[in-house]
């Protein structure tokens, strides 16, 4: 049997379209990586969190996709459930509308910081009021999950800000083993939060062009069309958070607080406030990624931790200094997945993901370590 | 002597139907009744859950008919009301460990129905045995389970290396000739690949490829980019239920089209029709039992009859995963009736003496607790729908399956 394998690694090597597919596959594996490590990252480089609810608030953001493309679906899902869904979506939305008008619309034309505050969730509720109704007079039409994007992060902003500013806020100054003890308390409620509404069965989202791929010429190459969708989204996203750190006062707010808290503080940065921005952007990078993968893949409440670990293992080859370093660790990840499960065994790729973070770790620990004492200071 | 007859008339009119409706066994039961326990430790959440709770509702459905319709076990002309004491086992072999044993310690359990899947089977079997307990079990149908010295373990389902072979005998005679095997890496799926093989190589067909996956597997592309470039007429692939999705999204975004797809477990669940849609069309699988099998018995009826059941109770049509539960539930009621004890070592002797007819076919023990049943029947999904199409075909399998791009 090894020699069989051998000599069809041997034909494999030699041959250049397997060769292709597997980059490509790679690479379209890789994109999407990057886009669910990029919140991971930010949050531990900001706000010190080492998240390790990662995966399950990916996998929010794929059961929030699911739900919006099967309003009505009754698998699994009745009306006593429907409801409390619904109605969390939509005060998550109001939520989110208003905090965003409040921080960084209204400022310039309400000055009084309590009127500001009430127009801007009034806003916020009326406008999701509208927006509900819209979708029930359309009889619950399925959402798109590539159009439901800007829902998503939205909704996802918003309960990062929550999350944020009324819970992790006040571990802030704790020390490190207690945060990770909250985030993994959080990760095993939201699983079996999950696993309550949706049960174990796998989820996948019919759409009709899931599945569907491009050909290359005559060859035998292809190139799936969600995961490109899924690749062009990741590649958007990444683009519009550099943008946003480097050329916003948002951002910079952002990279001051992640470089010194206190010299920040000292400057006049609201801390907790920007950290809960960034918590709000983490959570809604994260929650599109999330969406991203329920086009391509099935899902189940307890998958969530593989992609936490693959975020970990992302940050420690990537490090924390810059967004490119994190693009490049993931394509690095998904190549190296896809050339393992190709030419050796879809059982060695599982296991990449933790070679790299255990050698990685053991080549590399000043990074990681720095980044972990910066609070400390 | 007329008046005699007319009154003997009048009262077996009245009497044969009350005895047959009230209890079919000369039985009732009420809560003051005594009890025999029955310990189910069941996956209703984690990996095996779909099947688990499956499992579960099949459990559900023969507790309620033996305590409401059929008036309890008869054990040597008293009746006893069936009690089923429940864990979730959360697919964790660890807790199904923990889980037999208090149902056997702290619950007083006199019986234990089995969990779904080989590997929660083999650990729960082993407190089983130390315990000189029964255990009937349902959903584990690896060999291995019964070839470990154990007497108080019985299944009735086919066991593993009846699941594929007349699927692959069939595909055989429609002009297959190479495939290619994927299977995760845990006992039950391994034994059906290996017994897959047998299969193939006693038939002279080549097999391309034998891969293995991780359990818990989220990603499958480099094995199927491989799979693709070997172009084999037929794919058998053996995991679980999400597998079996895995499987078919998979091969469909890589443009897989072998001339079939044989995924023996998971494709056959009623369920993976709805959530695969019609990407589940052409897919061939195995069924250890259909709603359409000719078997019924004196208890729930035909086939069809428990299916139609199953729907009044739980809103969906039964897996056979279901049907198997309920059905060895049945065995062991029939193996204690017959004992007239709850004594084990005489229940086990009479479950080794058992020959009962059923709706979900034969029921029949050799000495080491396995089925004496026929090999699985092959189904393929036609148009949303489950058609048997080995060994007595019911219709013309589609074959070869057009490509993801004729569709």
């Amino acid at each position: 049997m090894a020699c069989a394998n051998l000599g069809r690694t041997l034909k494999f090597i030699m041959d250049m379209s397997f060769f292709l597919q597997l980059t490509i596959n790679g690479i379209l594996l890789g994109g999407f990586y990057a886009l669910m490590a990029a919140g991971f990252s930010l949050s531990w480089r900001v706000t010190r969190i080492i998240n390790l609810a990662h995966g399950e608030f990916v996998l929010m953001g794929a059961y929030l996709a699911w739900f919006l493309l099967n309003p009505k679906e009754s698998i699994g899902l009745d009306i006593g459930i429907r409801i409390p869904i619904m109605s969390i979506i939509m005060v998550g939305l109001a939520l989110s509308l208003g905090l965003l008008l409040n921080r960084f619309f209204l400022g310039r034309w309400v000055n009084h910081p309590w009127q500001r505050r009430s127009a801007s969730y009034i806003a916020g509720i009326v406008v999701t009021i509208i927006l509900y109704l819209i979708w029930s007079a359309s009889d619950f039409t399925p959402i798109d999950p590539f159009l439901a994007i800007p829902l998503i992060a939205l909704f996802f902003f918003g309960l990062g800000y929550i999350v944020q500013d009324t819970l992790l806020n006040r571990l802030v100054d704790r020390p490190f083993l207690t945060m990770l003890l909250v985030t993994f308390a959080i990760k095993i409620m939201l699983e079996n939060f999950s696993l309550l509404i949706y049960g174990a069965d796998p989820r996948t989202l019919n759409l009709a062009y899931g599945g569907s791929f491009w050909r290359m010429g005559e060859s035998n190459i292809t190139i799936s069309q969600t995961r490109f969708f899924a690749l062009v989204i990741a590649g958007t996203m990444i683009l519009s958070l550099a943008i946003l750190l480097r050329g916003t006062r948002a951002g910079q707010a952002i990279r001051a607080t992640a470089q010194h808290r206190i010299a920040a503080r000292l400057v006049g940065i609201n801390i907790k406030q920007t950290y809960a921005t960034t918590f709000g952007i983490v959570l809604a990078l994260t929650g599109i990624a999330g969406a991203m993968l329920s086009t391509f893949q099935p899902f189940t409440p307890d998958s969530g931790s593989s992609w936490t670990l693959r975020a970990f293992a992302i940050v420690a080859l990537g490090g924390l200094a810059h967004v490119e370093g994190i693009v490049a660790a993931a394509l690095l990840l998904g190549l190296a997945e896809s050339y393992v499960g190709g030419y050796i065994s879809t059982g060695w790729a599982i296991v990449v993901p933790f070679a790299v973070l255990v050698i990685t770790l053991i080549v590399r620990p000043p990074r990681i370590q720095a980044s972990m004492m910066i609070e400390q200071a | 002597m007329r008046k005699v007859s007319a009154l003997f008339l009048i009262f077996s009119l009245w009497i044969i139907p009350a005895l047959g409706v009230s209890a079919q066994g000369g039985c009732a039961v009420d809560e003051n009744s005594p009890g025999i326990t029955f310990g189910v430790v069941v996956s209703l959440t984690g990996k095996f859950s779909p099947e688990g709770v499956d499992t579960f509702n099949g459990y559900a459905i023969w507790h309620d008919w033996v305590n409401n319709e059929q008036g309890g076990i008869n054990v040597g002309g008293e009746c006893y009301r069936a009690d089923i004491v429940y864990y979730d086992d959360q697919s964790d072999p660890d807790m199904v460990s923990t889980l037999v044993e208090r149902l056997i310690i702290e619950d007083g359990a006199n019986f234990i129905l089995g969990p779904y899947s080989t590997t929660l089977t083999q650990v729960a079997s082993v407190v089983t045995e130390r315990e000189n307990i029964i255990m009937m079990e349902s959903n584990g149908a690896d060999e291995s389970l019964f070839t470990r010295g154990f007497q108080n373990l019985f299944g009735i389902i086919t066991p593993a290396s009846g699941y594929t072979e007349t699927g692959i005998a069939a595909l055989f005679d429609l002009g297959a000739r190479t495939a290619v095997i994927a299977y995760e890496d845990t006992a039950f799926p391994t034994t059906l690949a290996q017994s897959a093989r047998d299969h193939l190589d006693n038939l002279g067909m080549q097999i391309l490829a034998i891969e293995r996956f991780p359990k818990n597997v989220a990603d499958l592309t480099s094995m199927f980019t491989s799979f693709r470039e070997l172009n084999p007429d037929v794919f058998i692939g053996f995991g679980h239920y999400n597998d079996a999705i895995l499987f078919i999204r998979t091969a469909k975004e890589l443009g897989f089209s072998p001339d079939a797809m044989f995924i023996p477990v998971g494709a056959s669940n009623p369920a993976f029709v709805s959530e695969m849609g019609d990407d589940a069309d052409f897919i061939w699988s195995a069924s250890q039992w259909t709603a359409d099998m000719p078997y019924d018995d004196p208890y729930f009826g035909t086939a069809s009859d428990y299916a139609e059941r199953y729907v009044e109770a739980f809103g969906i049509q039964p897996s056979y995963e279901a049907a198997e539960a309920t059905a060895s539930a049945l065995a062991l009621q029939l193996g204690i009736e017959a004992a007239g004890t709850i004594d084990t070592d005489t229940v086990r002797d009479a479950l080794q003496q058992l020959s009962a007819q059923t709706f979900y076919g034969a029921v029949q023990f050799n000495s080491s607790g396995v089925s004496l049943s026929e090999p699985m029947i092959t189904l393929q999904i036609q148009n949303g729908d489950f058609v048997v199409v080995a060994p007595d075909a019911d219709a013309r399998p589609v074959w070869p399956a057009p490509t993801w791009e004729e569709r």
